[in-house]
Order: C-alpha cells, then sequence, then structure tokens
C-alpha cells in the first residue's frame, strides 16, 4: 500500500469518527464537515513524516491535530482554512438532507438535552447566543441581529459559551472514549 | 470510498484526488432513480392527498426519533414513563378549519411533567402530513412521548399539580410538534428564520400556538384576538390553555419558548379562584411578567434533605495539568472524587462543585474570564446510586495558579426551571443546599496540586 492509499485508507475509517467528534462540539453540521477538511488537510500535509506503525498511534496523531482546532474555532468562532487553501481543496456544502444524517450519526439530540440543562449555569448573553444558536438553530446571521451584535461577535458568544458548557456534556462524550 | 453520509463522501473524493493524483469518476448513477422516485411519490401522495381535503385522515407511520435520538431514562430529562400521556379534553380549532389541535402531558422518569401539542384525530395526538411534513402524504402520525421530550418540562409541586407556563411555538399548521432533528421523518416546510435549504411556509400556514397549565387553581383564561375577546374555562385538574391562531407576519424566530420573546399575535391573560389576574403572554417580549405570573399556587413542599451529617464523606480533590473535559482541549483541571451518601432519583437534587479563584492578578488577568469562572463549577446530571464514586472534574484557567478555596454540596433545585435566570443557586449558603465539604487545594505554578477533607 502507497502512502497515498494509506492516507485514503485512513480517511474511510476515520473521516465519521472525527466528524461526529466536530458535531457534538459545535452544534453545526458545516462547521463540523469544515473543520472535519481542515483536520485531513493538515494531516496530509504532515503525511510523509507520520510513522504507520500502529492504526492507535495514527489516529492519536489525527485527534490531536482535530482537537487543536476545535480549540481555534473555540477561540476565534471561524474555521481555520490555511490547509484546505494551499491545497485547494473544496470543502462540499451542506444540505438538508446531510444536517439530519450528521446529526444523527452524532446523536445531537441527547446532547441538546444536556444543553437545555446546562443554559442555567451561563451568563445571560452566553445564554442566550446558545438559546439562539443550539435550541432554537438559528442561522449566525440571524442570532446577531436579535442580539443585536456583529456575526463574529455572536459567532464568539456561541463558541465561548459551548466551551464554558463543556462539562455539561460528559455522559454523551464518554462514549467516545476521550474522557479522562 | 464508501460514507453513508454524502458530504463526507464527496470531501473523501477530494482527498483521493490529492493523496492518489487522480480524478475519481463522480458518482452519477445515485441520482438517476430521483425523477422516477418523484413521480411515484407524487402519484401515491395525490390519493392521501385528497381523502386529507375531504376531512378524512388515514393513519401514517407515528412520530417517533431518530436512532440514537432516544432519551435517556437516567440522564436530564429522563425518558417518558410508559402509558403516562394524557390528552385533555381541551381541543382547539385550528385557522383552516380540520382536525382541531390538543393538548398533553406525560411524566418523565426524572420526575418531570412535559406538555406537548399537535393536531387531534381519533382521541390522539399527533402531526398531519400537510405542509410538506411526511412527504405531504395525507395521513394523520401520532405523536410519540419519546418524540416529544423537549423544552416544556418542569417538576411538579408537592400536589403533584403541573405549573408550566408562558410556552409558545411558531409552528407549521401540521401541528408538527417535535423538533424536527429529533425526529426520524422529514420536517414540514422551513418556518421562519430557517435558513436551511427548504421549501419555506406560505404566511397563511403558519400558526402561533401558545399553551400551558397554570395550576390547580386556575378559573378562566382570556386573549383578545381581531377585536373579539375569549374567555375559556381552564381545562383540566392543572388549569390547561392552549390558544391557536394564524402567526403574525415578519415572524423571525421560529421554535422559541419561554423566554417570552416570539411576537405573538394575543395577549393571554389568566385569573385565578382567588380573583388575581396576571399575564402570562404578551405580544412584546416581557420575561418579567411571565416569571411573576408562571407559578401562582405553587405548592413547594418540604425541604427533604438530608442532614450534613448524613451526607458526610471522605472528599478528595487531584490536580493534572492536562485533562480534557467535555468539549475542551486538553487543560488544567481539579477533579474532585466522592463517594455519594444520597442516592439522587430526580432531577431537582444534584451534587454541585464549586472552585474560588486564588485572588491573584494572574488569576484575574486570565483569558476569557467569564468562561473561567463559570467553568469553576460543576454539578451532577441524572440519577446516582447511594455509595456511588463521583467525579466533577473542574477546568481551570491556565495560569492561575496559587489556593483554590473548594465547596462540595447537596443541592435540590427550588423549582428546577431552566429559564428562569438564577434560580439555580448553586455552592453558596441558601436552604435548598447541604454543604457535604469545604476545603482548599493548593495548584503549583509548576503544576502540581492536591487536597482533600
Amino acid at each position: 500500500m502507497t502512502r497515498g492509499e494509506a492516507f485514503v485508507a485512513l480517511y474511510e475509517a476515520e473521516a465519521k469518527g472525527v466528524l461526529v467528534f466536530f458535531a457534538r462540539r459545535t452544534f453545526d453540521a458545516q462547521v463540523a464537515l469544515d473543520l472535519t477538511a481542515e483536520t485531513f488537510a493538515q494531516a496530509w500535509r504532515g503525511w510523509s513524516r507520520v510513522r504507520l506503525d500502529s492504526r492507535e498511534e495514527v489516529r492519536a496523531w489525527l485527534f490531536t491535530i482535530a482537537r487543536r482546532q476545535l480549540g481555534r474555532y473555540y477561540r476565534r468562532g471561524r474555521v481555520e482554512q490555511r490547509a484546505l487553501r494551499l491545497l485547494r481543496i473544496r470543502t462540499p456544502s451542506v444540505h438538508q438532507d446531510d444536517t439530519v444524517q450528521i446529526e444523527r450519526a452524532a446523536q445531537l439530540g441527547s446532547v441538546r438535552g444536556l444543553i437545555g440543562e446546562g443554559l442555567a449555569a451561563l451568563s445571560d448573553e452566553q445564554r442566550e447566543a446558545l438559546q439562539l444558536r443550539v435550541v432554537d438553530e438559528l442561522p449566525y446571521v440571524e442570532v446577531a441581529r436579535q442580539l443585536g451584535v456583529s456575526e463574529a461577535t455572536a459567532r464568539a458568544r456561541v463558541s465561548r459559551g459551548l466551551r464554558a458548557l463543556s462539562v455539561a456534556l460528559e455522559p454523551v462524550l464518554a462514549s467516545e472514549g476521550w474522557e479522562l | 470510498m464508501r460514507h453513508e453520509i454524502r458530504v463526507l463522501e464527496e470531501l473523501g473524493c477530494e482527498f483521493e484526488r490529492i493523496a492518489l493524483k487522480r480524478r475519481r469518476r463522480s458518482l452519477i448513477g445515485g441520482a438517476r432513480w430521483r425523477p422516477l422516485a418523484l413521480i411515484a411519490v407524487l402519484v401515491l401522495g395525490g390519493t392521501s392527498a385528497a381523502l386529507a381535503a375531504a376531512g378524512v385522515f388515514q393513519t401514517g407511520v407515528p412520530i417517533v426519533t431518530q436512532p440514537g435520538y432516544a432519551p435517556v431514562a437516567t440522564i436530564g430529562w429522563g425518558a417518558p414513563v410508559a402509558g403516562s400521556m394524557r390528552l385533555l379534553a381541551l381541543r382547539v380549532a385550528d385557522p383552516a378549519g380540520g382536525p382541531p389541535w390538543g393538548l398533553g402531558t406525560f411524566e418523565t422518569t426524572q420526575g418531570l411533567a412535559c406538555a406537548v401539542t399537535g393536531r387531534v384525530v381519533n382521541g390522539r395526538l399527533g402531526a398531519l402530513g400537510i405542509d410538506y411534513a411526511f412527504a405531504d402524504d395525507g395521513r394523520f402520525h401520532a405523536l410519540l412521548p419519546a418524540a416529544g421530550i423537549g423544552l416544556d418540562c418542569a417538576p411538579p409541586d408537592a400536589r403533584g399539580a403541573i405549573f408550566l407556563t408562558g410556552s409558545g411555538w411558531l409552528e407549521s399548521a401540521s401541528g408538527e410538534v417535535a423538533p424536527a432533528a429529533a425526529i426520524r421523518q422529514r420536517p414540514s416546510c422551513r418556518l421562519p428564520g430557517d435558513q436551511s435549504p427548504g421549501v419555506r411556509c406560505s404566511q397563511s400556514d403558519l400558526r402561533t400556538v401558545l399553551y400551558g397549565f397554570l395550576g390547580p387553581d386556575a378559573r378562566t383564561v382570556a386573549y383578545t384576538y381581531n377585536g373579539v375577546r375569549h374567555v375559556e374555562d381552564a381545562s383540566g385538574p392543572d388549569g390547561g390553555y392552549l390558544v391557536v391562531v394564524p402567526a403574525p407576519a415578519g415572524g423571525t424566530r421560529g421554535r422559541a419558548a419561554k423566554y417570552g420573546d416570539i411576537p405573538a399575535p394575543v395577549s393571554v391573560d389568566g385569573t385565578y379562584n382567588s380573583g388575581r389576574t396576571c399575564t402570562l403572554q404578551e405580544t412584546s417580549p416581557d420575561t418579567s411578567t411571565q416569571s411573576r405570573c408562571q407559578a401562582v399556587g405553587y405548592a413547594e413542599g418540604p425541604l427533604d434533605l438530608p442532614s450534613h451529617g448524613e451526607l458526610a464523606t471522605p472528599v478528595r480533590a487531584s490536580y493534572t495539568p492536562a485533562a480534557t473535559v467535555g468539549l475542551l482541549a486538553p487543560g488544567p483541571t481539579i477533579i474532585i472524587t466522592f463517594t455519594a451518601r444520597f442516592a439522587i432519583t430526580n432531577s431537582r437534587y444534584s451534587y454541585t462543585t464549586r472552585l474560588t479563584p486564588p485572588a491573584t492578578r494572574a488569576c484575574r488577568q486570565a483569558p476569557a474570564k467569564t468562561d473561567g469562572e463559570i467553568a469553576l463549577q460543576n454539578t451532577t446530571r441524572g440519577t446516582i446510586r447511594a455509595d456511588q464514586t463521583v467525579r466533577l472534574p473542574i477546568p481551570l484557567q491556565p495560569g492561575c495558579a496559587g489556593r483554590y478555596a473548594v465547596r462540595l454540596d447537596l443541592h435540590r433545585a427550588p423549582r428546577w426551571n431552566l429559564h428562569v435566570p438564577g434560580m439555580n443557586r448553586l455552592g453558596v449558603d441558601h436552604p435548598g443546599n447541604v454543604k457535604i465539604a469545604t476545603f482548599a487545594i493548593t495548584v503549583s505554578a509548576a503544576g502540581r496540586g492536591g487536597g482533600s477533607r
């Protein structure tokens, strides 16, 4: 198997898991897909330096990249696309049917239930931002309009709110094996 | 490549092109059957639609949850208690005719009562296959309670009475009652504010649905629409009410409940046996009014809390510099570990722990201070056995070293309602809190620390 074929095999084996990982943490199918795309793009750029001894090690390396991307998204409220641009990779647009499939794969119904509970612990502005974006599922432009802030600020409030709310999701996320 | 999620397949083609330096043939076969399938749907749907237009609704598949969306009995709101679904006698006509709207309740395994609305056919609550819901099959689809778990749940009072007020949805006339993503069937037309692809609901298909339970002391509910005042008796032992009117043009919120921020076309007032009248739903957002009126006559009952001595248990705190908690990237974390002495069986109770960080400049100036303060508490969610070992990780702000005060409580929410800010007063002296332990843990700049009581 060539390194290229090995990378394609890695994508086949792990893409869904990475997408679910992001979907459960961003509640946005398009953002989850964009993060997945950038993660694999960065993985491909570093692929020549990776030892392929163990599937577990490769998977751990891949999720390290994913976590780094997630951290940047939380801080900035937008998805980095540096590697995607360098590789000239086009990220597909997510349509309604895809959203349903992604939310089903990520079991977002259960996660949303926990989010609803955890909202009480947030600041007023973060609770309102998460209510609009995660519970009401409004687009960011509408969230921004209703909050009376810029879209960038709305994205920042949502991503920070999700970060603060993370502990509410442990029971659901435990199944992924990424808990303490 | 074969991925069940289409966009992953498309994205995989891109990576295959990059990795193998060749173009993958586009998958066009999958599109060929679609026109034929569409024709079949139109032909099959035509018969039922004709029957529906005549007021006859055949029964379709029930509204069920997506695989993986099933509520969990021991977590969060819990799962519906089998056989607990009750449909009130209350019936409200739809502005366009057809089956009336109804209001129902069911109980959950976490001790909550939930309210659901929908269209009623043959004494069952559900949705109609119109407005693009259920592929416009013109059939009636009964609601199974698991698909109705949502935000409209609250604990009954000490007498078992239900109090839920100020709930309102902007809905399609189909009566599709569950969150669209949670149900297996295709959702209806797109509501205002929903930017996802799909057919927009026409204004004539939109309804404002306002409903709730005022409790056993309620007498009447009144609203004025188009200059006509309607006064109805509160329905059932818990004072249920339901108002269905055409949605006002320009509504953008879609599904929005309890916050009082949907543009309601009517103002709803409740009157109680004592003669007191208050506004339940206003035509403009005003959460303060709703907060004052949402639990008139609510019987709190005894706190029924164990004593400090009954809860006494060794509590341990440990520090780890790079733990992963929930959504967070690995970071400094304090983990509180203890053995529960009191079993938690419903959503009103929880164990909660709170850290007070050192009052140093580094802690004050750490980034995302608001987030950090919020993250400095954690609470259990769901059922806990007596003698179960409980671990509550609390992420810290990086760079904030020093002495952290730790407090662990058993908490009983005064009236569990996540829509009332500040209702759950965690980690403070409050009648609903029983302090289990207080102690300190010191986290050094080098990242070591430990403490226990």
